[in-house]
């Protein structure tokens, strides 16, 4: 395994939702790390966002911009926290943490795709384990079989 | 020996630092292991996929529980 150096990170940025919607409109872009199928529930809508779910994120971190102000989101917070800490640590300076996620999004009105009513199923799987459902990626934090998920 | 368990107090995590703990034991090393749970101060090692481990400053595992014979070679 490569030689990795430790960082020491400044605590991450924090944003609520309403507060997203100011940096949104100025050209802030909305990276949701929520997997495929909870963002085919409900997703964020009404600004510029993509799709880079925690899963996936050691392998297309690289897609985030660097040259602009950078919104990370989940469902409540923790596990876009994680990514943005990511981020810092590869030398982002322009990435923030929106907390909470997309249930106070909805919760304010702020456009979605998809239906409200997901919201909640969303949140249940919004632990950085992704909940007790069968879903658990092998590379979220707990890796591996549900039966051992961290939460 | 210094050696980090990195991880957010998991059951895999937990099972880590116990591996770690009886291999070292079985081969009369002395080792102390830290846990770390803070997900901040995990990232910072450039960390996503727990539990991982932390041997002389350097990552040599991420993602899962290590098997012993990887333990084991960690420990020299």
């Amino acid at each position: 395994m490569n030689e990795v150096l430790k960082k020491d990170l400044a605590e991450a940025r924090e944003v609520c939702p309403t507060s997203s919607q100011r940096l949104l409109k100025d050209g802030a872009l909305l990276v949701d790390v929520r997997e495929p199928h909870e963002v085919a529930q409900v997703g964020y809508a009404g600004c510029e966002v993509v799709n880079i779910p925690l899963s996936q994120f050691e392998d297309r971190w690289q897609e985030v911009p660097r040259d602009r102000d950078v919104i990370l989101a989940c469902a409540v917070g923790e596990r876009s926290l994680k990514a943005t800490y990511f981020l810092m640590y590869q030398g982002y300076t322009r990435v923030m943490n929106m907390k909470p996620g997309i249930a106070r999004w909805v919760a304010r009105g702020f456009p979605i795709t998809g239906s409200p009513e997901a919201v909640e199923a969303s949140a249940a799987t919004s632990s950085c384990c992704g909940g007790a459902s069968a879903t658990v990626s092998p590379s979220s934090c707990c890796g591996g079989e549900p039966s051992s998920a961290c939460c | 020996m210094d050696i980090k368990v990195l991880g957010p107090g998991c059951a895999k995590c937990k099972a880590t630092a116990d591996l770690i703990t009886r291999v070292a034991g079985e081969a009369g090393k002395t080792v102390t292991i830290e846990k770390i749970e803070d997900m901040r101060q995990i990232v910072s090692y450039g960390v996503m996929t727990t539990p991982a481990v932390v041997v002389g400053g350097k990552v040599v595992h991420k993602g899962s529980v290590p098997s012993h014979d990887q333990v084991l070679g960690w420990l020299g």
